[in-house]
């Protein structure tokens, strides 16, 4: 009976589609339910504000960084430094931002309440609690971080590469929840884009930092490169209309300087270059010396050698053009630009051209360096203490992905730790402790701008796992600038234990 | 092996009598005053629940009870949030349960007799393609779809019952011949009722219909190079659709993201995905969601209401009850006494699992979302009354099934 076998064989697709539709419902739940409870659209949040006190926001030290009065308002800590210092990452009352006070509301309003704390709130009749949340960041080294920002725009955040949790986070310029419904009523003036977290989604021309995905591409796929010898003579050549690059064009500064003054920004003559910062040329160097002196003729090269498929992988494996959908906090996400000639992949190769990373993508994979090539995923919530003082939630400390080679690792750890050591990194140097770098000077708009100073790195300490990334808008050189602020973040971090 | 069978529908009976008590009492308690209504309306269900279930199986031996039972443990699943929103709409709706329990009681009854859907069958087919054209001229227009028609103060869905209609008409033209020359009334039959109900609006519809067919081709038939021939005509047309019509587009624009259109078009999605992230994985507790935010909150978006009240662990059980509904349905088509019966049976399962698969897909924002009930659970007399007859037919193959082995036993014991 043919008809019969059919009947049976459409039974198995139908079982699987119903199989598939469950375990999706499931994974929807598990991977995008908070950030839908959150929204800033979901009305039953408001609703239940009204019937609930919510619960209190604490920082690691238990500072209340907000809480609810006896008149049931929102009040938020009343030293302004760690307010404004802690406002992304607490957020705000009124569903603008992705802070605590929206991504934790489960908990805060006592959605999350087993059923028994429910009975006996509806039995007392008062009007019940939410639970308290207390985050892992600590809110005196969130403004020595904001304080040694200065007043560029920007952002910084350190994580323990260990577990993943977030001891700082902040992004400039900042709001002040206390006044939240000023601003949206146009009360109080806001700066521009205040109220987007930088640190988690803001979206940069990675610069040299990038060199840290085309380092890791070139050791994983070029082998022996670390023994190569490389001469950065000049800068790298492209044919000017179809970008190919020009192996046998050597230009030499002189030519070069010659050339630049009548054409436009990018060309020298006839030529497409990738010059090199200030117009240094490094001579012969190794792989890790063109690391820490960051030389755009090696990595630009490089980059070609490697080509964009394995780039491109490779920047997958640390996070690149990742969802990263994260437990405790809403993360964008960084991306890697796709090559037309073989000009703009050299581009791509230095972390110009249109790639995009966020301060946090990018700790995150200064944290796997230094954590054996483990990257783990970012945690924002330390524990969720219920009205009965007992822990509904406890951290617990998750790998995202596995992104290197322990080996891979260590080679990188190395070189990181020679660009503190000597290279462009120097200024984050602190006696006594092994840091790790990279800088990153990110031209954004041709010449009419400061570059975006970049620093990322880590501390290799068993006692003090920290991973930093600093970002300043139009700061300028990251060395010069960037690196300074991560150490004294850094220093302020070992001076508060971590 | 048959008595525990017995014995353990009827405890599974028993639970869906003590879940949806303590529903209704819960709803009874849930203002300061008591809701005497509610209630009376829980002990009307289980009344009504009991009788059929005691009196159908007193009736019929062979009925296959498990179908029976998650269709009325469906049912009180849907009448359970109605009543929740509105008791006014589950009142109205328990009337249309009861009409649809007689449809389904004819429908057995009919299915004694399968040869008058074959001897009627050009009457069905014709009935249907031109119910559907008469919606073109009279029928109005509910939520962009011209697909209701008002007789006498009350709405009906058309396309419910052409159905159920379709199900005979496939089962017919397939059961003589398995090469397409024989059956060109049948092919002409799905072309039009899609291309009338694509040009309605109904989408939804126009998806389960094309499907259901296309199945039962490929079951009857064994045909692949035909049933793959079909399917990328299928995909075809509904490639040129996306270009042709604009309402095509716009669902699948919301689909990819529902949130960029939030205050728009894309409210519903995004309100029903929030109703199934605040229920979480227990759910907010009956009476304490807000369903009403999400449009379409008692007919084509109660799984979403389900998950926000119950959770979505409830979610998955009413998924599963519908697999195990499917299976069901399928042993009923592979037992039945004849080619005409099995392909019936088949094709009403084929229906409730399309239909189902469709819409909490839909919900769930797996697939781009069509307007369709969901099968049993959702409000509406049309949608609920055309279940019931599909639930009628597949008993009545499974009686009829029953029969006929009990027969071949007796005779070969002689």
């Amino acid at each position: 009976m043919n008809t019969r076998s059919n009947i049976k064989g459409m039974l198995v697709i139908f079982s699987a589609l119903f199989i598939v539709l469950s375990v999706y419902l499931v994974y929807i739940l598990n991977a995008y339910g908070t950030r839908w409870f959150s929204s800033p659209y979901n009305t039953r949040l408001k609703s239940q504000k009204n019937n609930i006190i919510a619960g209190d926001i604490l920082d690691r030290t238990g500072r209340k960084l907000a809480t609810t009065d006896s008149a049931g308002d929102r009040v938020y800590i009343s030293d302004t430094s760690i307010r404004k210092a802690t406002s992304h990452t607490v957020g705000d009352n009124y569903g603008q931002t992705f802070g605590a006070e929206n991504f934790f509301s489960k908990y805060l309003l006592g959605f999350e309440q087993s059923i028994f704390e429910r009975i006996t709130n509806e039995i007392s009749g008062k009007r019940s609690h939410g639970s308290d949340v207390e985050l892992t960041i600590d809110a005196s080294l969130c403004v020595a971080a904001y304080e040694n920002m200065g007043e560029h725009r920007g952002a910084v955040i350190v994580i323990n590469y260990k577990t993943g949790e977030i001891l700082a986070c902040v992004s400039k310029p900042v709001f002040d929840p206390k006044y939240v419904a000023d601003y949206l009523s146009g009360k109080r003036e806001l700066d521009k884009s205040a109220m987007v977290n930088r640190a988690t989604g803001g979206r940069y021309t990675p610069g040299s930092v990038f060199k840290l995905v085309t380092a890791l591409a070139a050791i994983r796929y070029l082998p022996g490169i670390t023994e190569r010898e490389f001469t950065c003579s000049g800068p790298l050549a492209f044919d000017g209309k179809t970008g190919a690059y020009l192996e046998n064009v050597l230009l030499t500064p002189q030519e070069d300087a010659e050339a630049k003054k009548d054409s436009e920004p990018g060309m020298s003559g006839e030529y497409r270059v990738i010059r090199d910062y200030n117009g240094e040329y490094h001579g012969s160097l190794n792989l890790k010396e063109a690391f820490s002196k960051s030389c755009n003729h090696v990595f630009a090269q490089l980059a070609l050698e490697v080509g964009e498929k394995r780039l491109k992988r490779t920047a997958q494996e640390l996070g690149l053009n990742d969802d990263f959908l994260f437990d405790d906090l809403v993360a964008d996400s960084s991306s890697m630009g796709h090559a037309k000639k073989a000009s703009d992949l050299a581009w791509l190769g230095i972390g110009q051209h249109t790639s995009l990373v966020t301060p946090l993508n990018m700790c995150m994979i200064a944290g796997a360096v230094a954590n054996g090539g483990v990257m783990m995923e970012p945690k924002l919530l330390l524990s969720v203490k219920n009205t009965m003082g007992s822990n509904i939630y406890l951290l617990q400390p998750e790998e995202y992905k596995k992104s290197m080679s322990e080996t891979e690792a260590s080679t990188l750890k190395a070189f990181m730790v020679e660009a503190v050591k000597s290279g462009t990194g120097r200024s984050a140097r602190i006696n006594g402790f092994a840091v790790g770098g990279k800088t990153g000077t990110a031209e954004t708009s041709s010449g009419e701008k400061e570059p975006n100073a970049w620093f990322v790195g880590f501390v290799e300490d068993e006692e003090h796992p920290l991973a930093v990334c600093v970002v300043l808008e139009e700061g300028g050189s990251g060395g010069k600038h960037a690196a300074p602020v991560a150490r004294e973040v850094l220093k302020k971090a070992f001076a508060l234990g971590y | 092996m048959y008595k525990w069978r017995r014995v353990s529908a009827a405890g599974l009976l028993t639970l869906i009598i003590v879940f949806e008590l303590s529903a209704f009492s819960l709803l009874a308690f849930r203002n300061s005053t008591l809701d005497y209504s509610a209630l009376a309306f829980g002990a009307i269900l289980v009344a009504m629940l009991l009788f059929q279930y005691i009196s159908l199986t007193a009736i019929f031996r062979h009925l296959d009870r498990y179908l029976l039972i998650i269709a009325n443990l469906l049912v009180a699943m849907g009448l359970i949030i109605q009543y929740r929103i509105e008791a006014a709409i589950a009142f109205r709706q328990i009337i249309w349960f009861g009409i649809g329990m007689l449809a389904m009681v004819v429908c057995i009854l009919f299915m004694r007799r399968p040869n008058i859907f074959r001897r009627l069958n050009l009457l069905i087919l014709l009935g249907c393609i031109g119910l559907l054209f008469a919606l073109l001229l009279v029928g109005s227009e509910v939520y962009g779809a011209r697909n209701w028609i008002t007789i006498g103060g009350q709405n009906f869905q058309p396309s419910e019952f052409v159905k159920v209609g379709t199900v005979f008409v496939l089962a017919h033209w397939l059961t003589n011949s398995r090469d397409l020359r024989g059956i060109w009334p049948l092919l002409f039959y799905v072309f039009a009722v899609v291309a009338l109900l694509v040009v309605e609006r109904d989408l939804g519809a126009a998806v389960l219909i094309a499907g259901t067919a296309l199945i039962v081709f490929y079951v009857a038939t064994g045909s692949k190079s035909l049933t793959l021939l079909g399917l990328a005509a299928g995909s075809a047309g509904a490639l040129a659709s996306y270009y042709i019509f604009d309402h095509v587009r716009v669902r699948v624009a919301i689909w990819k993201n529902p949130w960029a259109t939030y205050s728009g078009k894309g409210y519903q999605i995004a309100q029903g995905l929030m109703a199934i992230a605040s229920g979480g994985l227990w759910g907010m507790g009956l009476t304490r969601g807000s369903p009403k935010l999400i449009p379409a909150y008692h007919t084509d978006y109660i799984f979403a209401v389900i998950c926000e009240e119950f959770g979505v662990i409830m979610g998955v059980c009413i998924i599963a009850f519908y697999l195990v509904f499917i299976v069901r349905g399928a042993l009923v088509a592979l037992n039945a006494p004849d080619r005409f019966m099995m392909l019936t049976a088949f094709g009403c399962t084929v229906l409730i699992t399309l239909q189902s698969f469709i819409i909490i897909a839909g919900v769930i924002k797996l697939i781009p979302l069509t307007g369709i009930t969901l099968p049993f659970v959702s409000y509406g007399g049309s949608s609920i009354i055309a279940s019931m007859m599909l639930l009628g037919i597949l008993e009545g193959v499974a009686i009829q099934g029953g029969e006929t082995l009990e027969r071949a036993l007796k005779e070969m014991a002689k």
